[in-house]
C-alpha cells in the first residue's frame, strides 16, 4: 500500500468543488424545519394494563412458548439469497 | 424495611417467573383464582415491555415477525429487564442479546440491523444543536483547510457492518425486500441535524473519512487515510456530504 | 428554548396527549382546555418529542402524570436521578399539575412498567408519605397522588384505601387524583361497591380526575365458577357505568380538570376529542342547574 501525501492545493481544489455542488443544493435536512413528518412511535411509557391478558399469543403462558419452535417469519423471508434460495443464508457469512 | 420490603422482594420474584408460585399474603377478594389474577400483573409487565421492544425495533420485528420477536423478546426481558423508567431507551443490549441467540443463526444481520435500529434512536433523542453551511469553509485559507478540525453534531454516529444494513432499512422504508444482496457489506452515518433522522451509505474509504473527521482528525488526516485504502477516494463527494448530513456544527485550525 | 409561564389546569376536560394526535392537534387547535403527558416519554435530551410538546404547550396548558417515581417502593429516598429529570421537565414546561401513583414499579433498580400494589398498613404510609413529602420538596409544589386499578389485594391491609389516602393528604397536604375508572375496575375486582368507596373517598383533596376505558375478561375461579376479571386497558371508550361515578363524584365537588385516558388501539383524533366533550357535557349540565 502506498503513502499518500495529501498536497494543500489539492484538497483545497476539493473543497472549492464541494462547495459549488453542495452549496448551491439546500440541505436535504433543511427541508424538515417547517413540518415534522416523522413522528417515531418509539417504546412509550403510559398507565394502562397490557393488553389481552387471556387472548391467546399475548398470555404470561404463551409468552413461555419454547423458543425453539420459532422460525423467523418476517420480510426476511423476501431478502433473496445469492444462490437464490430465500429466508435463510446457507452458512453463516463472517 | 419491615414487612413489606420482605413481601415486594417476593412479589418482583415472582412477576417475571411464571413457573413461580403467587406469593402467599395476597388475596383475591371474593374469588378464589389467585393465580389468573396475579397473572394480571405478569402480564402487565412483560406484553408492555414486549410492546416497548416491538416499538424501539420495528425492523427488526417485520423481519422476523411476531411469534419469533416475543421469544426473543421474552429471553431479553427476563435476562436484561429494563433499569431506568424510561421505555424509549429501552432495549440497548438487545444487539448483542440476539447476536448471542442460537436460532438468530439464520439471519446472522438481525444483530447489526438492531444496532442500527438504536443508533436512530439515540440521534432521535439527541440534544438538538445548529449545523453549520458548507459555505463556512471559504473563510480558511488553503493552507489552513488541510488542518481543519470538526465539532460533531451530537446526534451523528457511524456504524460498520459486514450486511447490507443500509439496503435492509431502505428496503423496510420503501417496502421492498426483494433487491437485497446479502453479500455486501455496508457501513452507515447516522445524523438528526432538524426533525428527521438522516441515513447514508458510505463505501469503506468515506467510512474511513468520517471516521477520522468525527474522532477529531485534520481533515488532511482524514484525507490521507481514506486516500491510503482506495486511491480514488472522492473527497470532494465526502466533504459536501459531511455539510449535507448536517455533521458538521463548527470549524477550527488545528495549530 | 421557550420560557413558559405557569399556566392552571382548568375545571375542564383534558385529553392525554398521544404522538399519533400531535400533528393534527397542531393543524387544527382544538377547543380543548388542556393536555396531559407521562413526563418519562419527554426526558429525552432533544428531539421530535420536545418540539412538538412545546408546541403544544404553546397553545394549551400542559399536566405531567409520572409513570415511573415508585413512589411505594420501600427504599429510604427515591431515586435522585428520577427526581432531577422530572423537575427539569417541571421547569421547562412549567405544567398546571403534576402528579404520580399510589404504587410501585422499580425493585433493586430493575423497572417493571407496572403500577403494582402495596398493602396498606401503617408501614407503607410512613415511608409513603415520606416518599411524597421527599418528591414535593423537591419539586417545590403540591403532587397529586392517584388511585390505583388492582386486581388483587394483600391479607395483612387494615387500611381501606380511602381512609390510607385520606391520611397520605393529611400528612404530606398532598392532593389526590381520583381516577373513576380505577373505582369501577378495583370495586369490581374486589366485590365491593363503587358508590361506597366514593362515599368514603376524601374528595375535599381531590384536584384532578381521570377517565378510561377498561376491557372484561373471564375467567375460571374452579370447575363450575366463571368470573370476570376487569382490566384497566385504556383501549376503549368510557362505558356508562364509569361516566354515573364521574357524574356523581362532580356532582359533589364541583367542575375539576378531567383527563380522558386512551393509550391501546388509540383512535383518531375525532374519536377521543369527542369522549372529552362528553365529559365536559356532564359539568355543563351540572352549572346549569345549579344556575336554576
Amino acid at each position: 500500500m502506498k503513502t499518500i501525501n495529501p498536497s494543500k492545493l489539492m484538497i483545497a481544489g476539493a473543497i472549492a468543488a464541494a462547495v459549488s455542488t453542495f452549496a448551491a443544493v439546500t440541505p436535504a435536512y433543511a427541508a424538515d424545519v417547517e413540518k415534522c413528518y416523522g413522528v417515531a412511535l418509539a417504546g412509550e411509557n403510559d398507565c394502562k394494563a397490557g393488553a389481552g391478558t387471556s387472548c391467546q399469543g399475548t398470555s404470561t403462558v404463551d409468552f413461555q412458548a419454547n423458543a425453539w419452535k420459532n422460525v423467523p417469519a418476517g420480510t426476511c423471508e423476501s431478502i433473496e439469497n445469492t444462490d437464490g434460495s430465500k429466508g435463510s443464508l446457507k452458512e453463516m457469512k463472517m | 424495611m419491615g414487612d413489606f420490603a420482605a413481601l415486594h422482594k417476593k412479589f418482583t420474584k415472582a412477576l417475571l417467573k411464571p413457573q413461580l408460585d403467587v406469593p402467599d399474603g395476597l388475596i383475591a377478594v371474593k374469588a378464589p383464582n389467585i393465580q389468573r389474577r396475579f397473572d394480571v400483573y405478569r402480564n402487565n409487565v412483560m406484553a408492555s415491555l414486549i410492546e416497548a421492544l416491538k416499538a424501539n425495533f420495528p425492523i427488526t420485528f417485520a423481519l422476523v415477525g411476531q411469534d419469533f420477536f416475543n421469544a426473543l423478546a421474552v429471553g431479553y426481558i427476563s435476562e436484561n429487564p429494563p433499569v431506568i423508567p424510561m421505555l424509549f431507551q429501552y432495549g440497548a443490549e438487545f444487539p448483542s442479546f440476539i447476536a448471542e441467540y442460537p436460532a438468530v443463526s439464520t439471519i446472522p444481520y438481525l444483530s447489526d440491523v438492531a444496532q442500527l435500529e438504536n443508533h436512530w434512536r439515540a440521534a432521535y433523542h439527541a440534544v438538538e444543536k445548529q449545523s453549520i453551511d458548507i459555505t463556512a469553509v471559504q473563510a480558511f485559507s488553503p493552507e489552513d483547510q488541510m488542518n481543519l478540525q470538526f465539532e460533531i453534531h451530537p446526534s451523528a454516529s457511524i456504524l460498520k457492518s459486514g450486511w447490507p444494513i443500509y439496503s435492509i432499512w431502505q428496503g423496510h422504508e420503501s417496502g421492498d425486500m426483494s433487491q437485497i444482496d446479502l453479500e455486501v457489506s455496508e457501513n452507515v452515518v447516522i445524523c438528526r441535524p432538524q426533525v428527521n433522522v438522516l441515513l447514508a451509505n458510505l463505501n469503506m474509504e468515506a467510512c474511513v473519512f468520517f471516521r477520522q473527521i468525527i474522532n477529531g482528525q485534520t481533515l488532511g488526516e482524514a484525507y490521507g487515510a481514506a486516500a491510503e485504502l482506495n486511491e480514488e477516494f472522492d473527497l470532494s463527494y465526502s466533504f459536501g456530504q459531511l455539510f449535507a448530513m448536517g455533521l458538521v456544527t463548527a470549524l477550527s485550525v488545528k495549530n | 428554548m421557550t420560557n413558559f409561564t405557569h399556566k392552571d389546569i382548568p375545571n375542564s376536560a383534558g385529553v392525554g396527549l398521544k404522538a399519533q394526535h400531535y400533528n393534527t392537534i397542531l393543524d387544527e387547535k382544538p377547543d380543548l382546555g388542556w393536555f396531559e403527558v407521562h413526563p418519562e416519554n419527554y426526558m429525552g435530551a432533544g428531539g421530535p418529542p420536545h418540539k412538538y410538546l412545546t408546541a403544544i404547550r404553546e397553545l394549551y396548558p400542559l399536566s405531567l402524570h409520572g409513570v415511573g417515581m415508585s413512589l411505594g417502593s420501600p427504599t429510604a429516598r427515591l431515586d435522585p436521578e428520577h427526581l432531577a429529570r422530572f423537575k427539569a421537565l417541571v421547569e421547562r414546561y412549567e405544567p398546571g399539575l403534576i402528579s404520580e401513583h399510589l404504587a410501585w414499579s422499580t425493585h433493586e433498580g430493575v423497572f417493571y412498567n407496572d403500577l403494582l400494589p402495596l398493602p396498606y398498613t401503617d408501614e407503607t404510609l410512613g415511608h409513603l408519605a415520606d416518599h411524597v413529602n421527599e418528591m414535593q420538596d423537591y419539586m417545590g409544589r403540591q403532587v397529586l397522588i392517584e388511585n390505583p386499578s388492582a386486581y388483587l389485594a394483600y391479607d395483612d391491609s387494615p387500611y381501606a384505601e380511602t381512609e390510607f389516602l385520606r391520611q397520605l393528604a393529611q400528612k404530606t397536604g398532598c392532593g389526590l387524583l381520583l381516577d373513576v375508572n380505577n373505582i369501577f375496575v378495583s370495586a369490581s375486582n374486589q366485590g365491593y361497591d363503587p358508590y361506597e368507596y366514593l362515599a368514603a373517598f376524601p374528595v375535599e383533596h381531590v384536584g384532578e380526575i381521570h377517565l378510561g376505558g377498561h376491557t372484561v375478561e373471564l375467567v375460571e375461579e374452579d370447575d363450575k365458577t366463571v368470573s370476570k376479571i376487569l382490566i384497566d386497558a385504556h383501549s376503549s371508550a368510557v362505558v356508562d357505568d364509569v361516566w354515573g361515578i364521574y357524574n356523581k363524584l362532580i356532582g359533589m365537588i364541583g367542575p375539576k380538570p378531567s383527563l380522558m385516558e386512551w393509550d391501546g388501539d388509540i383512535p383518531d383524533w375525532k374519536t377521543l376529542y369527542a369522549e372529552a366533550q362528553t365529559a365536559d357535557g356532564f359539568m355543563a349540565k351540572l352549572e346549569m342547574k345549579e344556575t336554576a
